[in-house]
């Protein structure tokens, strides 16, 4: 039977300690705060490569050429001699240079070979094929200009999205996941640590309760606190303007965060119970979770993954997490909601299961 | 002056000897900060594995060689992971996440072509998020630019003629493997020196340091020499791993060698000043796993940071691993990464060391006052 007065001691005990913790309450927000920093920086390079431009014709296609490569998008151009693009080249301040020789002009007109030529730093095959999907993807739209273009063949494109997500923005989605499972798993496993490291497991052991009472209690702890940074990163991403679900798709962003905040509350308890120091369950616990985080889609999306990586993701609970928290907070959308919430769930009630087990028989080893 | 730097000397090594004795009787602990950084090299591999090719989907309706042209053009893009398949198996896959593209060839295409007749090609997007759907939209005009220049070259006549710098050009995981090997070293060190000193705070030995008359310094220098037994285990071994497992050969050995040699000191004096101001080895832990993947994306990993340019790249050239993914990019690939030379960037490594150890030292002064 479980017995309630004792489950609200548990708690309120709990977090009582939690609060005199900082350093806990910092390790819990750091990784996500700190990679979400890392990302506000890095995200206007994203897709843009720079380039220092050399123009050695003046006639109109040329210079129709030259417009089209410093207004499309994933150039940052810089003008140059022939000379300083060299330099720039040399010292890594450009990434490539593109050079339209004397006589494109001629050659145009002429429909001979007109090669445009474009130096490349290339010791990266990721900014170096940016760079090589850009410039022909420029010359295309240079061609699409032309009054009698040759090329007859144009893409219509229908999106499935509504609209674009922006890089900043798609990533918090992921980053709530991993602040939710850092919270579970950092904030229940070390409460769960502290009872064996300071012996107090004895007393709990020996107190006249139902030990039942007493896992509730603990668990409850900390789902508390983990719904606690999922309900300030909630509030935080919508008011910025980041997160816009509308209706019944608060209430599934909330269900999704509650189910995710409880497995990983499991997945610490599980952990403490099997390494019952608190060094062991923090590195253990964050690694596991950095694992998470990556294997379900925490920076690449999941579809570009190699098959074997893809099918090991659709067995991480918190790729289901991380799909229902995007459909609902970016889409309004429940694509696929059954089978994310059906897998948290079985997941949610797996982790709290083993967690639980694991700790009875520790407590009564 | 001589004898006080001997007796420095006899502190250094007492240091030293003290703490590889200790590690030498807590072969789990060691073996912990041994595979922690293997792991988080694994870690770090999970991402560079998924690649920049978008899983797209080819519904090629007309087998004449035109069309047939068009998918080759696809898959020469650099942006493709060309999958040809039904119209309905394609529906269910982009349903299901597995693609983020459907193209649609229709049954005319070689018929229109022939005729110069317009020609709509059908592209379902995925537009998941803007950084790969801008990809895609970029790849479509150049797959068809290029299988124009392929088909008809006297009528696309203005194509891209590639220079490259370096002979080869290296993929993606070889390059980040390097990077993650710096990351790895460094957590290593983090981890053992810091965690040598924050044990003294937490056994209160620290306190015997302070009362004796060895200078601050030379307790801090032992720290850092005493954690390199273990690093130098941990180095070897994620060297091994990007050597042997990864198949990424370095150009020059001894240069490896030669910078792991500078580095784990570095990393180590980095760790000491983190283990003096936290003085827990329950802070030291988490703090060093957490800052490492901040400071994998910040320090040029990718590629050099010069090249996003801004914020990102003053903020590199503050962090210590940032010339270390330097001097390890040239050893393994011959690569310059920052507009320094290499001499330079081991110089500004040897720079972090010393001012590591003055912090840490001068740390150590003002919490033997309070302590």
């Amino acid at each position: 039977m479980l017995n309630f007065r004792v489950i609200a001691a548990v708690v309120r005990k709990d977090l009582i300690e939690w609060i005199h913790q900082p350093r806990q309450i910092v390790v819990t927000f750091m990784p996500p705060v700190l990679l979400m920093a890392v990302l506000a920086l890095s995200v206007a390079a994203v897709g843009r490569n720079k380039i220092a431009l050399v123009v050695q014709d003046n006639g109109p296609h040329a210079q129709q050429l030259v417009e089209t490569i410093k207004g499309f998008d994933a150039f940052i151009v810089t003008d140059a001699t022939p000379e300083q693009a060299a330099a720039e080249l040399k010292n890594l301040q450009v990434e490539a240079v593109i050079t339209i020789p004397a006589g494109f002009e001629t050659a145009y007109e002429n429909r001979q070979p007109d090669p445009v030529i474009m130096d490349v730093n290339n010791l990266n095959l990721d900014f170096t094929n940016d760079l090589r999907r850009s410039l022909p993807a420029a010359i295309s739209d240079f061609y699409a200009a032309q009054p009698d273009t040759p090329i007859k063949v144009t893409p219509q494109e229908t999106d499935l999205r509504a609209h674009d997500i922006g890089l900043l923005q798609f990533q918090i989605v992921p980053l709530l996941i991993e602040l939710l499972t850092v919270a579970g798993v950092v904030n229940a496993g070390l409460a769960m640590a502290r009872e064996w490291e300071t012996y107090t497991i004895k007393e709990i052991v020996l107190a006249p309760v139902p030990s039942s009472s007493l896992i509730v209690g603990k668990v409850l702890a900390g789902w508390v606190i983990t719904l606690l940074f999922g309900a300030a990163a909630l509030g935080l991403a919508t008011l910025a303007g980041y997160f816009r679900p509308v209706g019944i798709y608060w209430l599934t962003s909330v269900l999704t965060i509650a189910l995710v905040g409880l497995f990983s509350v499991g997945l610490g308890v599980a952990l403490a119970s099997l390494l019952r120091k608190e060094q062991r369950v923090m590195a253990a616990g964050i690694t596991a979770t950095f694992y998470l985080f990556f294997l379900s889609g925490g920076i690449a999306v999941v579809a570009f993954l190699p098959d074997w990586l893809r099918t090991v993701a659709h067995f991480i609970p918190t790729y289901y997490g991380i799909h229902a928290l995007e459909m609902a907070l970016f889409y309004n959308s429940s694509d696929l909601l059954g089978r994310d919430l059906l897998m948290l769930l079985g997941s949610t009630i797996l982790a709290l299961a083993v967690g639980v087990i694991a700790f009875r028989r520790r407590l009564f080893e | 002056m001589f004898e006080q730097l001997g007796y420095d000397t006899r502190v250094i090594w007492a240091c030293a000897v003290k703490d590889i004795r200790s590690a030498l009787r807590t072969p789990a602990s060691n073996l912990i900060i041994i595979l922690v950084p293997i792991n988080f090299l694994i870690l770090e591999l999970l991402f560079a594995l998924s690649g920049a090719l978008a899983p797209t989907a080819v519904v090629n309706n007309d087998p004449g060689p035109y069309a047939q042209q068009f998918v080759q053009a696809m898959q020469n893009a650099h942006s493709f992971r060309v999958i040809q398949t039904t119209a309905e198996e394609a529906q269910r896959e982009i349903t299901a996440g597995d693609i983020v593209a459907i193209v649609t060839i229709p049954a005319s295409f070689d018929d229109d072509l022939t005729a110069g007749r317009q020609i709509t090609i059908p592209v379902t997007l995925n537009n998941l998020n803007v950084d790969f759907t801008n990809d895609i939209r970029r790849a479509i005009p150049l797959t068809i630019t290029s299988f124009y220049a392929k088909a008809f070259p006297g009528q696309v006549v203005v194509q891209m003629s590639e220079h490259d710098l370096y002979a080869q050009d290296t993929d993606y995981v070889p390059y980040l493997a390097v990077s993650v090997l710096v990351i790895a070293i460094m957590l290593g060190g983090m981890l053992q020196a810091g965690n040598n000193m924050a044990i003294e705070y937490e056994r209160e030995t620290i306190k015997e340091l302070l009362l004796s008359p060895a200078s601050r310094w030379a307790i801090q220098v032992g720290k850092v020499l005493g954690a390199l037994m273990v690093t130098a285990l941990s180095t070897t071994a994620v060297i091994l791993v990007v050597v042997a497992i990864l198949q990424v050969p370095p150009l020059n050995w001894l240069e490896v060698i030669a910078y792991a040699l500078v580095m784990m000191p570095i990393f180590g004096a980095i760790g000491v000043l983190v283990g003096t101001l936290l003085r827990s080895r329950r802070a030291v832990i988490p703090l060093s796993l957490v800052l490492v993947l901040p400071l994998f994306f910040l320090s040029g990993a990718f590629g050099p940071t010069s090249f996003g340019g801004g914020a990102t790249d003053v903020v590199a050239k503050l962090t210590p691993s940032y010339y270390g993914i330097a001097a390890f990019q040239h050893a393994f690939h011959g690569f310059t990464t920052t507009p320094t030379s290499t001499a330079t960037n081991v110089l500004i490594l040897f720079g972090f060391a010393v001012l590591a150890v003055l912090v840490s030292a001068l740390m150590l002064r003002r919490t033997s006052v309070a302590h």
